[in-house]
């Protein structure tokens, strides 16, 4: 009895007093994406459902409690139906919710590689030049699939880029075992979340994350709209692409999909909540996504010593100008998700940066991007646009090279038969597009 | 290689993968593709679900067969402020394999078996871009923006079958607002279950009745401006007219009267402005109005979806949900509940919701008559849901799905704790049900049809309506003196055995009790024809212990395997009578005799299987149930004058039902689904 007595003593004094690692707040209310972007009409989800009010972390001994809270209670999958059939989702939606993808990237900063820069595939969001994470969390109604259907993004994204470069394309099942080994394993995806009113909790192995979390590992936080069945693609996202259990963001109006007076296009951010304490700067970052440059919108990470503080993302130069303004059709009209970004300036008032003594006094060095040395492998390319040489020049900016150059190199390479002639076409369009 | 990767990168500065060129006008295809295989040990062959449709011709359901659903989906985003779309989707339920693509009569001529295309679900969408309108649809809907207490879901088929207009707008940041006019649908949402007095399957009848007009209104409001108070308003209106019989003279066009007129107003507050708990008030007035002579042949009676009159009443419930009281994992949820006996709304939500936190009955006895439709002895596997409403419907459903029941007349107590303890997930439930529709004869509330007199309150046995566990319309008696007690205990934990193993309990108690007539003076009314003897003669106990245990194990990454062992424990003691046609207890009303101890196996095997683009999952399930009869006689004469052996040599008893074999029954069933679904 004494026995029993002090392991419910020890399991409730646990329950009780277990270490808080640290809180984020997010904005309440912003659960638009940049602001333009409505819930699906239908009323599948209601404004609320995604609207991220905190994220805490406790440290549980061998592994870290997580615990999101939303504004809205957080509904069960439990008899509700698919989109189509009468199928219950509850016969293939094992967790506690449905209606959330919650992604949380982590930069440990580690010794261990690979670092990458993309988020999951179709979230259409990146980290700025100068952060990478080595460590993804990603919530979903459906862990034990979604790795599958990442695994088929990798594979497709890779395919497409060896065959732009000209890298003969080795078998898709070598593709894919190179993603399982070298780019899955940074991804953990809970299952046996726990859903109290508005929190989801849900536990992650400190074995996973490398450690008991640190003061300087910096988190990106976003939340997306949940879609727990699989599809096919659709038209408007990067060709082949398909949303990984994810509720694109469209434009119009629809019962499935969130919508707002616009038209979706490949970088249109599918995103309805970041984890960022400061008004107003969400809805910034998420409309600098632009087709007309490929640019897709870049995010900031915190970290529990610069809380409430962090390091703003560095806007891309190729956004301010009346270049831009000339090419982009939509850049006159007020309600265009593009409009303010000509207006936009790092260093406004409205940027939350980090003084340089300040960071400097941080981290004890002159900032210099999280990459390690390792070589990062086809599959691990994937995910990251930048080859290593790019990703560790600071500001690295492509499109501060002249055009006249890039003109120029571009033939060269025509000529000395390293790209077909489709692949010159399309370049030398693009290159004319951004001048 | 490398110099390439470099070089195209900084010539275009960006990603290296070219993107697609997308064309945004013109039409964008999806699609659908569901196969359903069905298996069973009843060899019926009548439709490819558990459970058909009642209408007229309509397939009853079978549990054999395999059948293909091809659905295509098109939209067209015409502008950034119109987006069309609609569905062509192919006629399912009798288009079986063996058709052999069909042809000839009886598959060609039959809707159901020649796969027609039939377009649904066609809607168009404005995104005008003004500050205080989001959008316009008009078209196919299932107005999910409202709630379950007014329009909900009502899926007769398919959800969006229902058409109309829905709005949707803010003001300012404060509050949003919708407003829907919905066509009442003539096939049930009226009393006689359509909208119109005379057949509403005949073509000649297009002049005569009216329902293109009858509509549902409403206009919602909700308010999430505040950090401490979230609160949603609505107001609906249902109007379905009829000719009015006294214009004699259309040449100035003709009059309607109302046949039926329902308002409803109400709302939800919910405080949420602490981490400890969340309060939720949810209360809604409904004023009922149905003119009985109105409705031809449909004009009111005992099989109708509302109440035959004119009646008003409320419906609500307190949820206090306690989530953060300074020990982690652990809260509880408390909710008072009560929906009025009066309470309707024409279109609440018939199916898939669940407006009340307790798990209520089990939908493993909810079934037809065995000699209707295949969903046999098993029934709805798990718990029933409950909607506020008489109009439910459980049609076109299979054997895995949730099966609703009403809660119309419920009103109790839940209290539902949970706690993670050394990552054992456990959670209960105890929950009172008392009931607004306990009364004698029927609280004397009857109202004049015609030259007839018919209780306010329609009873619809014979629907499943008197299975053990109660049925999923029937929510009146005459005489009911009832209370139910409900407790369940769950506990869930993942044990380290490979990729894990998922254990679960569940068990379950259910004790509920109807002592019917409990006034000497009505008993000796009611049972002036004989066959009781007391006031005790007439009550109904039903107690119920249901053990369950499952097992979950991620097979492979691919694959999801459960099983599920269910074992019920029932003992039943009703002294009904039958009921007579005017829906007070007597004979004549065909009922299925339940006293005595009923013992029920079953084990469910569940499979899922995930690819990316496609989706499989099964269930295989086998029940044995024993049912030993009990009779209860007066005395030794009783006993000898109700006891005889019939022609097969089996003793048989007499009783208020009919006669009944004395010997123990057993029931097999055998019943399997497997379904497959590829969306492109």
């Amino acid at each position: 009895m004494r026995t029993i007595f002090a392991a419910l003593t020890f399991v409730f004094c646990s329950q009780v007093f277990a270490q808080s690692l640290f809180i984020f707040e997010d904005v309440k209310g912003d659960d638009h994406g940049w602001g333009e972007v409505n819930y699906p009409v239908g009323g599948k989800l209601r404004p609320g459902d995604l609207d991220i009010l905190s994220v805490e972390a406790e440290d549980d001994g061998d592994s870290v409690t997580f615990s999101v809270k939303f504004k809205n209670k957080i509904d069960s999958p439990e008899g509700v139906y698919g989109d189509d059939t009468g199928q219950p989702i509850s016969s293939y939606v094992r967790e506690a919710f449905y209606k959330q993808n919650i992604d949380i990237y982590i930069n440990t900063h580690s010794d261990d590689a690979p670092y990458f820069r993309g988020l999951v595939p179709g979230r259409n969001a990146r980290l700025p030049n100068d952060k990478t994470w080595n460590k993804a969390i990603v919530v979903t109604p459906r862990p034990a699939a979604i790795g599958d259907v990442i695994t088929q993004q990798l594979v497709r994204k890779l395919k497409k880029r060896l065959a732009s470069e000209g890298v003969r394309v080795p078998d898709e099942d070598s593709l894919e075992d190179d993603i399982q080994k070298k780019v899955l394993p940074n991804f953990y995806f809970p299952s046996r979340s726990r859903v109290y009113g508005r929190k989801l909790k849900f536990s992650v192995p400190k074995a996973f994350l490398g450690g008991t979390p640190q003061k300087n590992w910096e988190y990106l936080v976003v939340v997306t709209g949940a879609d727990v069945e699989t599809r096919g693609s659709l038209p408007f996202m990067q060709e082949d692409e398909q949303p990984v259990f994810m509720r694109p963001v469209v434009g119009g109006g629809n019962g499935s999909t969130f919508g707002g007076m616009f038209r979706a296009n490949a970088y249109t951010p599918h995103i309805i909540d970041v984890l960022i304490p400061t008004d107003k700067t969400q809805e910034q970052l998420l409309s600098l996504a632009d087709e007309n440059t490929q640019q897709f919108a870049v995010l900031p990470m915190l970290s529990p010593e610069k809380y409430p503080g962090f390091d703003m993302p560095d806007i891309d130069a190729s956004f301010r100008g009346k270049g831009y303004a000339e090419y982009d059709p939509w850049s006159a009209l007020d309600r265009s998700p593009h409009a303010t970004r000509s207006s936009l300036d790092a260093t406004s008032t409205n940027s939350i940066v980090i003084s340089p003594a300040e960071r400097k006094e941080s981290s004890g060095a002159e900032k210099e991007p999280s990459v390690s040395n390792h070589t990062q492998t086809l599959s691990e390319k994937a995910l990251n646009p930048y080859s290593e040489e790019q990703a560790k020049k600071e500001n690295f900016n492509p499109s501060n090279r002249p055009p006249l150059e890039r003109l120029k190199e571009l033939e060269t390479l025509r000529e000395e038969g390293k790209i077909s002639e489709k692949e010159y076409d399309e370049l030398r369009r693009r290159i004319i597009m951004s001048i | 290689m490398g110099f390439k990767k470099t070089a195209l990168a900084t010539l275009i500065g960006a990603a290296v993968t070219i993107p697609a060129t997308v064309s945004a006008e013109g039409l964008e295809w999806f699609g659908s593709v569901y196969v359903k295989f069905l298996d069973g040990n009843d060899h019926s062959n009548n439709g490819m679900y558990s459970l058909g449709g009642t209408y007229p011709s309509a397939p009853d359901g079978g549990d054999q067969g395999q059948a293909i659903e091809f659905e295509m989906l098109f939209k067209s985003q015409v502008s950034k402020q119109v987006e069309m779309g609609g569905r062509l989707k192919g006629r399912f339920n009798r288009n079986y394999w063996a058709n052999f693509g069909g042809f000839g009569p009886g598959d060609e001529d039959g809707l159901e078996s020649a796969q027609y295309f039939k377009v649904r679900g066609t809607y168009v969408t404005v995104t005008p871009g003004y500050s205080w309108i989001n959008s316009i649809t008009l078209g196919s809907n299932d107005f999910g923006q409202f709630d379950a207490w007014t329009i909900g879901k009502m899926r007769y088929i398919d959800r969006d079958n229902g058409s109309g207009i829905v709005a949707s707008g803010s003001i300012g940041d404060i509050a949003r607002w919708d407003f829907t006019r919905m066509s009442l649908p003539k096939l049930w949402a009226g009393p006689g279950w359509q909208t119109t007095s005379a057949d509403k399957t005949t073509r000649g009848s297009y002049n005569t009745s009216v329902f293109a007009q009858d509509a549902a209104y409403a206009l919602q409001f909700t308010f999430d401006g505040s950090d401490m108070v979230q609160a949603r308003t609505v107001f609906e209106y249902v109007i379905d007219e009829e000719l009015y019989d006294g214009d004699d003279d259309p040449s100035d066009g003709r009059r309607t009267t109302p046949r039926v007129e329902n308002t409803v107003v109400g709302g939800v507050v919910s405080f949420t402005g602490s981490d400890m708990v969340g309060v939720s008030a949810t209360y809604y007035y409904s004023d009922f109005k149905n003119d009985l002579n109105l409705g031809g042949d449909y004009g009111g009676g005992r099989w109708t979806p509302y109440i035959n009159g004119d009646e008003s009443d409320w419906a609500g419930k307190l949820n206090i949900d306690i989530t953060d009281i300074g020990i982690d994992d652990f809260g509880v949820n408390f909710e008072l509940f009560r929906i009025g006996a009066d309470y309707t709304s024409v279109v609440a939500a018939r199916r898939e919701s669940d407006v009340l936190l307790t798990e209520g009955f089990e939908g493993s006895f909810m079934m037809r008559n065995l000699t209707e439709g295949s969903l046999g002895i098993g029934g709805f596997n798990g718990a029933a849901q409950q909607v506020v409403t008489l109009n439910v419907d459980n049609e076109f459903a299979d054997f895995d799905e949730k099966a609703a029941q009403t809660v119309i007349g419920w009103q109790g107590i839940t209290v539902a704790p949970r706690i993670n303890i050394a990552d054992i997930d456990v959670s209960g439930e105890f929950t009172y049900i008392d009931y607004d529709s306990n009364w004698e004869n029927f609280d004397d509330q009857y109202e004049m049809v015609g030259e007839s007199m018919v209780p306010l309150y329609p009873q619809m046995e014979g629907d499943s309506s008197i299975g053990i566990g109660s049925g999923w319309r029937s929510a009146f008696q005459a005489d009911q003196d009832r209370e139910t007690v409900i407790a369940v205990l769950k506990a869930a934990y993942t044990l380290d055995v490979g990729k894990g193993l998922n254990t679960g309990l569940r068990l379950k108690f259910i004790d509920d009790a109807d002592n019917r007539v409990t006034s000497e003076s009505r008993f000796n009314e009611v049972y002036a024809s004989g066959g009781l003897d007391s006031l005790d003669d007439d009550d109904r106990d039903f107690e119920m212990f249901l053990f369950e245990p499952t097992i979950g194990y991620q097979v492979h990454n691919d694959l999801y395997a459960k099983l599920t062992y269910g074992y019920y424990d029932i003992d039943v003691n009703d002294g009904k009578v039958g009921y007579g046609d005017d829906g007070h207890p007597g004979k004549g009303w065909t009922a299925p005799y339940e006293t005595g101890e009923h013992e029920r196996h079953s084990l469910l095997l569940q499979f899922d299987y995930f690819l990316p683009g496609l989706e499989v999952g099964s269930s295989l399930q086998w029940i044995n149930q024993y049912y030993d009869p009990k009779f209860q006689f007066n005395n030794e004469q009783d006993r000898l004058a109700r006891v005889s052996v019939n022609e097969e040599g089996d003793t048989v008893v007499a009783t208020g039902l009919g006669d009944v074999v004395d010997e123990e029954a057993k029931s097999r069933q055998y019943r399997m689904k497997t379904w497959v679904k590829v969306k492109f």
